[in-house]
């Protein structure tokens, strides 16, 4: 009120003189209490625990064009033009604005959100060294880990032996919309992935309030992904091992109460970062979805995962219920430590490391088995061995955000190359569609909005 | 209120010997003896007319011994006088008709000017006028009425209005600003009371609407109150008016009958489209209707053949509008009551007045009761100052139903949209009937086996088991004080005050469907034991808010007459307005209404909830908190000059600054002006001889005005959020809404507006041309944006609108004797294009399917283009819709959905260019009739249509359904695609979307017809007058360019048509 009497008297003086001067201190009222720019630590920390925003970014195609699930005709039918064409590997998937919000989009803001955060850091001067070094490092986590969600479905596979400089994505490392989007080499690309992942790693801390929040663990299980998905298998190992030592628990699923429409709760043990997607939901709703028989009669009967996973939808098809968040979300898109042994058991086969490998798939299966039930494998050779893990990989790691990544990575690999299959039956024709190894579908085109706004060469 | 008060004397002067040229001289005046200028005056039959000089005088020669004359001028009541061949001086004393009185003052909010001084351009609206049309709300009255104003009511419930078309890419912003009295109305403009009004003024182009500077970007509408005039005896007036709106007639809405919406579900089911949902884990989420219900009984062997199918035909005959329109419908009664007293001396004046609306609804509880008062003072207390003051209270309650079970359509939730046709909602008992209603209906019935609450939804039941109630309390002070520190200079300082409560209370009863729903979803049943996590009792949703206002204002006014001709109007002043407002909410479980207790609950924990129904959810939260400040600063000044009141210049100029905007205080200031100048050409001398010609004035204006919004900021903006029970964990948080974006500015408005102004042979018609051009430019508009920044757009001043268009405004005066016929004609254009477009360019399908809906700014169209696919016609074979592709006739749906935007058909715009209407009003002694018929041509609009996929998925029907194509020859008759199954959504949007179901928006509409009659009892030794007046609103559409009987100016119902009976009276 001080400022308006001030004013007033301003008002008053301005009208018998004509002056026209500003109230500076009374027009500089917030307009609106709720908004504000980021001015303190509070400010940046509330900023990153914006679950909407961080941890439910990542895109729906990571799952979309998969082989663990089919469409029945009338669900295919009545899907909208995006959709059947991704389900179709359109070679030219027409991005509406939607989808280019839901796969791009979603995960840049995540990456902005984290260049405001470190921005804001730099000028903001409040001390308290050990909340900095946690918001900085949740940042880099946050960046890094979507830029590696955006290269499985817009860079090239990363060639362990090549050059790597075909095109990536655009690294975006600012908040200024001013600066252009170009487009780095795919070396690029996980250079600063891995970069950004280690430098999370020595800026999180050990532990974690909230498992929205990513500790040391995530960050060591996300490199350890990460490597694997580049065929780093030795780093992979060490960042696995470096997370398993952390952490290494695992859920004993005759603990789970199969009643339940979704099996697993959220937050539970295996747990080490939590995030998801909903935006691909369209297609991967459990009521649209179906699991193809070659997933589904995978598992064996005593498999505790082939309950806890599925269900039997009533109309002759299987669906998907277990997901790690809980609910019917389209995939739990976080890390959790099953991933670590399957990463482990792989890493340790292709290093020749076969009993370590398969002991560390045995202690993982072990939980997934009704109690006395399991049989543990064995294998001899490294092909073997890794034709097991590989196989229990998928059954794994079903809807988990990584079976994409595995298949643009083992297609190189003859022995574990999949062409893969949808077919589209209206009842009187049937038309099959096919997605070869390698093929370069399986690298998905740039929104087309995208490409407009930037000038950035588009894939293909 | 017209006056018919006519005071005629003839006065003998002389007596002459009867000649073969007579000549009579005579007066016009007007009732305080003010001499009338160029009446005109007809003589006998013979066509001779004169007219009155400037001193009012008049002469003619006549070979007449006897006959009459007829004096008429714009603005007065026709008189007839009569003569001999003794008569040589007639005086007569024309008597104002108040409606069209050449001096007509209107007011900017900052001064009352003459509209002869005025060169900008402005439409005054007064009393009798608005009141052809008895309304709660006193934007109502304006439809139709105003040239330039136009009345966008397509979505219903709040018109949008605009000034002169549209001149902003923001839909928030396309709003004029609301002027009462001096200053901008901050409240809800429905605390108002229209009987406490005087006249409405709407400015329209920037000389008139500058002084308003940023805000006035949209026009400006002032509404004058009633003031106490001094040295008037004490008069009460007292006003009360019944009105009677029709019942809703729900079969206004194409929906689909019965019986084929039952063979549909027979051939879904046939088809097994509902297997899928029947039998899964999920079936439980889904609503599924009694026809499906029964088959799917008898295919479990529960039912047999004959009893399904006797079972089913029995639904075929209902259609639940009935039961609603017989039970949850009603026709509306509108009670309004208005008294008031005004009087005052030489050195003081008042003005009291007590109004109460008592509204009851369309729907059977809403209701809405509104008591105004208002009280005026003015006072002289020493020489040269006068005072005025103003409180006003006003104090509104809204009751309404809540919950979607409550009006047509029902919807009903559980992966439908709208409840099947042949529901049933009251037994033959009159017993209320469940409906299945968000689950499925078998799983509600015998969920929980006894230990859950009901579960089921009647709608008959809910009607009075929730409600919501809004209180408002609204309160006005203002304090004007004036000060003439010479005669020609003034000083004015003004205090308003105004203040907002408004209280907002849901209550869900215990017995209501959504309270008994939210305890069962948290109920946890284990064997005997029940647990509750939501306690069970109603549930209060509760929200407060609070709005503050304080503006001040200083002026120095100037007013001064130099050599008897020239005149110079000059003001400045400032002012600083302030107006905090703030919110708040909160939700109560286990609410006992008779007892005020509520119980806690947790909210941090989350819960399994009943059945599986949804993942381990929280209790559900509603509120929260929220603040906000406005605060503006400006600047302004007016001079007018005026020669011998022929040559008018005058100069307008405004800043603004405000805390919205910006970060830096430079970029704060937004300077608008304005320059108009006018020419009286009737003034010049060498018009005076032409006496056929009463006024002709051309008119000149160009300024800028604005329109504020946006906020600029070189760091990002955060918005910390409300908690939501969808949130896994319990954390504050906050977004990033804008990234930094300091190059924001006000949006400016130019306007070029030329106009004539004229009146011929004594007023019989007049009227004013104007033609304005617009460039609205730094339009603000979401910019699309590189989505790799994180964000689709940005706000940026990117955008530019090109308009013009013309006002007309004739008034003519047909008949001028004892019979009065007069008619004023309104026609109004507009057409504006968007000439710069940066921001987001969507795909074809969202032209085609918003149709008009929304602003969608395209670059060289209107705003609300209306886009559609070319049809091609039905496949004679098949009946499916075929477009182009490539040139080609294509059935490939999905790829004519995404063809390129330049293949759609363009059609025009949904906002009509061109409008207005043509009114007209008889008298013969004391009755009047007034007859307002309106007019909206140009525009289009897109017809809903049948979409089988949303039919099939979601019960969303429509009755094109009926004109399906259904064998081949059908094309020939038909353009509605036949029903195929699996439906194909493309397919359907494909048509939907296409020319086939764009028509022709043109309307003619019989709006308004009032009649009333005078008459003037003597009580009490003086002269009193009673009226009474019958009007019928929204009475007919005329004339509809569409054949297909819907009323393109509703999305939904037209408005029902309504009647008044009236009684006035004034004492």
């Amino acid at each position: 009120m001080k400022n308006v009497k001030k004013c007033f008297f301003a008002v008053l003086a301005g009208a018998v003189l004509g002056n026209l001067f500003a109230c500076s201190e009374f027009l500089d009222a917030k307009p609106d209490v709720s908004v504000s720019t980021p001015e303190t630590l509070a400010d940046l920390r509330a900023l990153l625990d914006d679950e909407d925003k961080i941890n439910r970014h990542a895109p729906g195609l990571l799952e979309m064009g998969t082989d663990d699930y089919f469409l029945d005709y009338s669900v295919f039918s009545s899907r909208p033009a995006f959709d059947q064409a991704i389900y179709l590997w359109d070679a030219a998937p027409f991005f509406l604005p939607t989808n280019t919000g839901q796969q791009w989009t979603n995960s840049y803001r995540a990456i902005t959100t984290a260049n405001v955060v470190l921005e804001a850091l730099d000028r903001i001067e409040e001390a308290n060294p050990a909340l900095r070094d946690i918001l900085k490092g949740e940042a880099l986590f946050i960046r890094g880990y979507a830029f590696y969600f955006l290269a499985q479905l817009y860079s090239a596979p990363y060639e362990v032996n090549g050059s790597n400089d075909g095109l990536g994505i655009p690294l975006r490392l600012t908040s200024d919309f001013n600066v252009k989007s170009t487009r780095a080499t795919v070396k690029e690309t996980y250079d600063r992935i891995i970069d950004d992942l280690q430098q999370a790693v020595v800026l999180l801390p050990e532990h974690t309030d909230y498992k929205t929040r990513p500790n040391k663990t995530a960050a060591y299980a996300a490199l350890a992904r990460i490597y694997l998905s580049m065929e780093e298998y030795e780093l992979a190992d060490e960042m696995a091992d470096a997370a398993l030592t952390r952490q290494a628990a695992l859920l004993d699923f005759n603990q789970l109460d199969f009643s339940l429409n979704y099996p697993f709760t959220p937050f539970h043990e295996e747990t080490l970062y939590f995030a998801f997607c909903t935006n691909g939901s369209q297609l991967l709703l459990n009521t649209r979805a179906n699991i193809p028989d070659e997933l589904y009669h995978a598992y064996a009967e005593d498999d505790l995962r082939k309950s806890a996973y599925y269900f039997d939808k009533g109309n002759g098809y299987i669906g998907f219920r277990g997901s790690y968040t809980g609910s019917n979300s389209t995939y739990f898109a976080g890390l959790a430590t099953d991933e670590l042994y399957l990463i482990r058991a792989e890493c340790r086969a292709r290093a020749g490391r076969i009993a370590e490998a398969i002991s560390a798939l045995n202690q993982l299966l072990e939980t997934r088995w009704k109690t006395g039930t399991y049989e543990p494998y064995t294998a001899t050779t490294e092909s073997g061995a890794l034709a097991i893990i590989v196989g229990e990989r998928r059954k794994e790691l079903a809807f988990r955000g990584v079976r994409w990544s595995d298949l643009r990575r083992l297609n190189k690999d003859e022995r574990f190359a999949k062409t893969l299959m949808r077919e589209v039956d209206d009842g009187s024709t049937k038309q099959v569609y096919t997605l070869p190894p390698n093929d370069p579908k399986y690298i998905y085109l740039l929104p087309q909005d995208v490409i407009l706004a930037t000038g950035m060469p588009q894939n293909r | 209120m017209k006056i018919y008060f006519l005071i005629v004397s003839c006065m003998l002067l002389g007596i002459h010997k009867g000649r073969t040229q007579h000549k009579i001289k005579g007066s016009v005046v007007d009732v305080d003896g003010r001499p009338i200028e160029k009446a005109s005056i007809s003589i006998g039959t013979g066509g001779q007319i004169v007219f009155s000089d400037a001193r009012g005088l008049f002469q003619f020669n006549t070979p007449l011994s006897a006959g009459a004359i007829h004096i008429s001028h714009v603005g007065y009541h026709g008189y007839t006088a009569h003569f001999n061949d003794s008569t040589s001086f007639l005086k007569v004393i024309l008597t104002g008709e108040a409606r069209i009185l050449e001096e007509v003052v209107v007011s900017t909010g900052y001064q009352r000017i003459p509209k002869e001084r005025a060169t900008g351009s402005f439409v005054q609206l007064d009393s009798a006028l608005l009141n052809n049309r008895i309304t709660t709300n006193i934007l109502e009255r304006l439809d139709g009425i105003a040239p330039g104003l136009q009345f966008d009511n397509r979505s219903g419930s709040a018109p949008r209005l605009n000034i002169r078309g549209i001149n902003t890419l923001s839909d928030a912003l396309t709003q004029p600003l609301v002027v009462v009295d001096n200053f901008p109305f901050e409240g809800d403009i429905g605390n108002i009371n229209p009987n406490d009004v005087e006249s409405v003024t709407l400015l329209r182009d920037a000389a008139a609407t500058s002084i308003w500077g940023a805000r006035a970007g949209n026009g400006v509408i002032v509404i004058n109150m009633k003031k106490p005039l001094a040295d008037q005896p004490t008069q009460i007036s007292a006003t009360a008016n019944a009105t009677v709106g029709e019942k809703p007639n729900l079969y206004y809405y194409p929906h689909m009958r019965a019986a084929d919406f039952i063979d549909m579900e027979l051939m879904l089911y046939e088809n097994g489209f509902y297997d899928t949902q029947l039998n899964g884990v999920n079936a439980r989420r889904y609503v599924f209707s009694p026809v499906v219900d029964i088959l799917h009984k008898r295919d479990n062997g529960l039912l047999n053949e004959a009893d399904a199918m006797a079972a089913i035909d029995g639904y075929r005959g209902y259609d639940y509008r009935e039961e609603m329109m017989r039970y949850f419908y009603r026709p509306s009664v509108k009670q309004q009551y208005n008294v008031s007293l005004s009087g005052g001396d030489s050195r003081s004046a008042y003005r009291l007045s007590v109004g109460y609306d008592d509204n009851a609804g369309t729907t059977i509880n809403n209701h809405m009761g509104r008591l105004t008062l208002r009280a005026t003072n003015t006072l002289k207390p020493v020489e040269r100052m006068e005072l005025q003051t103003v409180v006003a209270y006003t104090q509104s309650n809204t009751a309404n139903g809540v919950g979607a079970a409550t009006s047509y359509p029902i919807v009903v939730g559980g992966g439908k949209s709208n409840l099947y046709p042949y529901a049933r909602l009251v037994g033959d008992g009159g017993e209320a009937l469940a409906i299945p209603y968000q689950y499925n209906y078998n799983f509600v019935d015998t969920a929980g086996n006894g230990k859950l609450l009901d579960w089921k939804m009647r709608p008959y039941d809910e009607r009075h088991n929730a409600g919501m109630n809004r209180r408002t309390q609204h309160l006005i002070a203002n304090l004007n004080v004036n000060y003439g520190i010479t005669d020609w200079l003034k000083i004015e300082g003004l205090y308003a005050f105004e203040k907002q409560m408004g209280e907002m209370q849901t209550v869900y009863s215990e017995r209501s469907f959504y309270a008994r729903n939210e305890i069962n979803r948290f109920t946890q049943v284990a064997g005997e034991s029940v647990t509750h996590i939501i306690p069970p009792g109603g549930i209060l949703n509760s929200a407060n808010s609070g709005m503050e206002s304080h503006r001040v204002r200083l002026q120095l006014n100037m007013d001064r007459t130099f050599r008897g001709i020239q005149n110079v109007t000059v003001f400045v002043g400032s002012e600083v307005s302030h107006r905090p407002d703030k919110s708040s909410g909160f939700r109560a479980y286990g609410y006992n209404e008779h007892l005020l207790t509520t119980q806690q609950v947790d909210y941090v924990n989350t819960y399994p909830v009943y059945g599986g129904l949804a993942g381990d959810s929280r209790v559900d939260w509603y509120g929260g908190l929220d603040a906000g400040l406005r605060r503006f600063v400006s600047f302004y000044g007016n001079g007018a000059y005026s020669y011998d009141r022929k040559y008018i210049v005058s100069l307008s100029a405004r800043r603004d600054a405000s805390n919205l905007f910006g970060v830096a205080t430079n970029d704060r200031w937004n300077p608008l002006w304005s320059a108009g100048a006018a020419w009286v050409a009737t003034r010049e001398r060498f018009l005076t001889g032409v006496q056929w010609l009463d006024l002709l004035k051309v008119r000149a204006t160009y300024g800028h005005s604005g329109n504020s919004g946006g906020m600029a900021s070189t760091l990002p903006v955060i918005t910390y959020l409300s908690p939501s029970s969808s949130w896994r964990t319990n954390l504050g948080r906050a977004m990033i809404t804008t990234l930094p974006n300091p190059q924001l500015k006000w949006e400016d408005v130019r306007m070029i507006n030329y106009a004539i102004d004229f009146s011929v042979f004594g007023g019989r018609v007049s009227g004013t041309f104007e033609y304005y051009t617009k460039k609205s430019t730094d339009l603000i508009t979401d910019d699309a944006l590189d989505p790799t920044t994180g964000f689709s757009s940005i706000r940026r001043n990117v955008g530019e609108v090109k308009g013009r268009g013309f006002d007309i405004q004739v008034t003519t005066r047909n008949l001028n004797g004892a019979f009065e016929w007069n008619s004023t004609v309104l026609l109004s254009n507009n057409t504006s294009r968007v000439t710069k477009y940066y921001g987001a360019q969507h795909a074809s399908l969202t032209y085609a399917s918003y149709a008009g809906t929304s602003l969608l700014p395209t670059l060289d169209k209107p705003l609300y283009p209306i886009f559609s696919y070319r049809f091609a016609g039905l496949d004679p074979q098949t009946g499916d819709p075929q477009g182009f592709l490539a040139g080609e006739v294509s059935k490939n749906y999905s790829g004519l959905l995404a063809d390129s935007m330049q293949y759609l058909r363009y059609h025009g715009t949904a906002l009509p260019p061109y409008y207005g209407s043509l009114q007209n009003s008889f008298r013969w002694k004391g009755v009047e009739l007034f007859i307002n018929i309106t007019y909206k041509f140009g525009h289009y609009f897109q017809r809903q249509t049948i979409n089988y996929a949303a039919l099939f998925n979601s019960w969303a029907t429509h009755r094109d359904f009926d004109r399906r194509w259904q064998a081949p020859g059908d094309e020939r008759i038909t353009t509605v695609p036949s029903l195929v199954y699996p439906a194909n959504s493309a397919r359907d949007n494909f048509y939907a979307y296409s020319d086939a179901n764009i028509d022709k928006g043109d309307v003619i509409r019989l709006q308004d017809i009032r009649l009333a009659y005078t008459f003037k009892p003597k009580w009490l030794g003086k002269t009193n007058q009673l009226q009474v007046n019958c009007n019928v609103n929204n009475a007919a559409l005329l004339w509809s360019a569409n054949q297909s009987g819907l009323d393109p100016d509703y999305y939904e119902l037209p408005p029902a048509r309504a009647y008044t009976i009236g009684l006035s009276a004034t004492f």
